[in-house]
């Protein structure tokens, strides 16, 4: 009789063991994809995600990832398809799983369908918009600062970071379609977001924040930031890596000064990028707000983990048993979610400086925060054109 | 015995119930739809609004004093519709849906300005190529005198934070189709349709 309720725990601590298992499993070819990505070699990277197919939960974290590597592929199109795929399914998963919430509290956070931190959901939209950019495809990158703009709502975001890169690139698609009474107002809720930099409103211009005035007032954005020239060059510039799965970080943690990047035209020097986002900070600001509701749900679940294997033990009138079902369900299975958008870069900056009438190629020479060169980088493309304003972006990782 | 029963129960009652579905689950289907019907499965821009649009500015623009007190049906072109909307839209149907109704109505006239490259590459090749008489002439194309613009404009509302167990989306659209005289650079038409729409959306699925 004991050995017949003895079976149905083992059958089930063996199911429990097999889905636990599979919910620890990622993507096959994404974790190597993310090395061959940061290693340069985006060609191998974009191969082994092309045919790689995610488990359904992880679906928006595998979009976002190859989004990202077809897009320093230079595949504009198909990666502005992914991001736009994973846009559409962060939508469908507003609606609340609850099988997938359920089995989230016997199992792991793991088991649950990936969302993302809201700022990466913004994300997907801000490199979403860079690749209509490199296609000059403008209205399409606008479509994109409008997602931003209500992706960063308040009511979507709650008490989470924004940062100013978003907001500067929603300001300026929308710039470049001649919206600028929307591209000012980004630019200002930017300019807000930037500490010691400050944002012209009218030129989009980026500037060193001068001291208040005597009244406290702020001081009007320096007579020069005003000119318009008559041509310019805004390269978004990308350095670094976001923060690996298995990151954390102490209490008292501090963000390290950016690296960022000079260019030149030639031997001309145009000017310097400024740092508007650093996704390790974000990642940080993000977990501190998460983690009272994470230790409070990790703690009901270990609870409800503990009264599973206590009458495990007790119908079956086997200890070894229940303790082996506390095994499973607490030693194995509860595990962190560390499920994150890695390909990200850490340092997200903006370069907006004047620049030749002809400019068909840049050099990007990135730097450390002591000023001390990293590498250089050559660009001739992505280089888009709309009137007097070209527009560029480049990331830190030198092609292999 | 008694386990047997109640799990042979389940097991009917399952069956029971895949039957009285029909099984449609398991089922691939296709059926055809009226594209005249306008059900909506959202409350974003759908391809029944787009006809829906296209019907009521092209309809406007027929009855218009613009067309009927032309002399002549008048050239013009597309400059485009502009997307300002959340969503990537193909608003060139739109805009091609417009010309359509008004070249089949005959009272004006388009160039063809999208498909200018390939209408310049099939003259050069004709030139080369062709015998003297089917030859087309070159540079006897006709000029636009008139130039439809537009643009779709979307504004979201969501119902806000609160204990629900639906999500409350509304969307309002208004498109505006201009057309401007390309010699004077005055708006000679213009015209504006508007609607808006709401769907509650489940905050929880299984």
């Amino acid at each position: 009789m004991a050995r017949a309720r003895v079976i149905p725990w083992v059958r089930l601590c063996a199911l429990l063991t097999v889905a636990g298992l599979g919910a620890g499993c990622s993507t096959p070819g994404l974790e190597a994809a993310r090395q061959n990505y940061y290693l340069g070699r985006t060609a191998q990277a974009d191969q082994t995600l092309e045919t790689a197919k995610p488990p359904e939960k992880d679906e928006v974290l595998f979009l976002m990832e190859r989004g990202t590597v077809r897009q320093a592929a230079g595949r504009y199109e198909d990666s502005a398809k992914d991001f736009d795929a994973a846009s559409t399914r962060l939508d469908e998963l507003q609606t609340y799983s609850l099988s997938k919430g359920a089995a989230s509290w016997v199992v792991n956070d793991g088991v649950e369908n990936f969302r993302g931190a809201p700022f990466e959901r913004t994300m997907v939209h801000v490199m979403a918009a860079k690749d209509y950019l490199a296609l000059a495809d403008w209205d399409e990158a606008a479509v994109e600062a409008r997602r931003i703009i209500k992706s960063l709502a308040p009511d979507l975001r709650g008490e989470y970071p924004e940062d100013a890169y978003s907001r500067y690139m929603a300001g300026f698609c929308l710039e470049m379609i001649d919206d600028g009474s929307n591209a000012e107002l980004q630019y200002k809720r930017a300019s807000e977001l930037m500490g010691g930099l400050a944002v012209n409103e009218k030129t989009g211009r980026i500037y060193l924040r001068p001291p208040p005035g005597p009244d406290g007032q702020p001081a009007p954005p320096p007579a020069d930031t005003e000119e318009r020239w008559p041509a310019e060059l805004v390269a978004f510039i990308l350095i670094g890596r976001a923060p690996r799965a298995d990151a954390q970080w102490r209490e008292d943690w501090h963000p390290e000064p950016a690296s960022y990047a000079e260019i030149y035209a030639g031997d001309q020097l145009l000017g310097r990028s400024y740092n508007l986002a650093d996704t390790v900070e974000l990642t940080f600001q993000t977990e501190k707000l998460r983690a009272l509701q994470q230790a409070a749900k990790t703690a009901g679940r270990i609870i409800l983990k503990e009264v599973i294997a206590d009458s495990v033990a007790d119908s079956t009138d086997n200890e070894a048993l229940g303790e082996l079902v506390r095994f499973i369900l607490i030693g194995l299975l509860e595990q962190p979610d560390i499920r994150r958008w890695q390909t990200l870069p850490r340092w997200m900056q903006v370069a907006r400086v004047r620049a030749p009438k002809d400019l068909s190629s840049v050099r990007v020479v990135f730097k450390n925060s002591l000023g001390n060169t990293l590498r250089t980088v050559e660009v001739s493309a992505p280089i888009t054109r709309r009137r007097n304003t070209f527009v560029t972006f480049c990331r830190d990782i030198v092609p292999r | 015995m008694n386990r047997l029963m109640k799990w042979t129960g389940v097991g009917g009652l399952a069956a029971a119930l895949m039957v009285s579905a029909g099984c449609a689950a398991f089922r691939a289907s296709t059926t055809d739809v009226n594209v005249e019907d306008r059900q909506h499965f959202g409350s974003t821009y759908d391809y029944t609004d787009m006809r829906f649009l296209t019907e009521e500015v092209a309809n406007e623009l027929l009855s218009s004093s613009f067309l009927t007190d032309q002399p002549q049906p008048p050239i013009m072109m597309i400059a485009g519709v502009q997307n300002r909307t959340m969503d990537h839209r193909d608003l060139k149907a739109l805009s091609d849906r417009i010309r359509t109704m008004v070249i089949q109505s005959g009272k004006a006239q388009f160039v063809n300005e999208s498909r200018r490259e390939e209408l310049l590459a099939e003259q050069g090749y004709q030139a080369a190529h062709a015998t003297a008489e089917s030859q087309v002439a070159v540079g006897r194309q006709l000029g636009a005198k008139y130039m439809l613009t537009g643009s779709l404009v979307e504004m979201e509302d969501r119902s806000k934070r609160q204990v629900r167990v639906s999500k409350q989306q509304r969307n309002y659209y208004k498109l505006t189709i201009e057309i401007t005289d390309l010699e004077s650079g005055l708006i000679a038409w213009t015209t504006e349709k508007e609607f808006a729409r709401q769907a509650s959306l489940p905050l929880i699925g299984w």
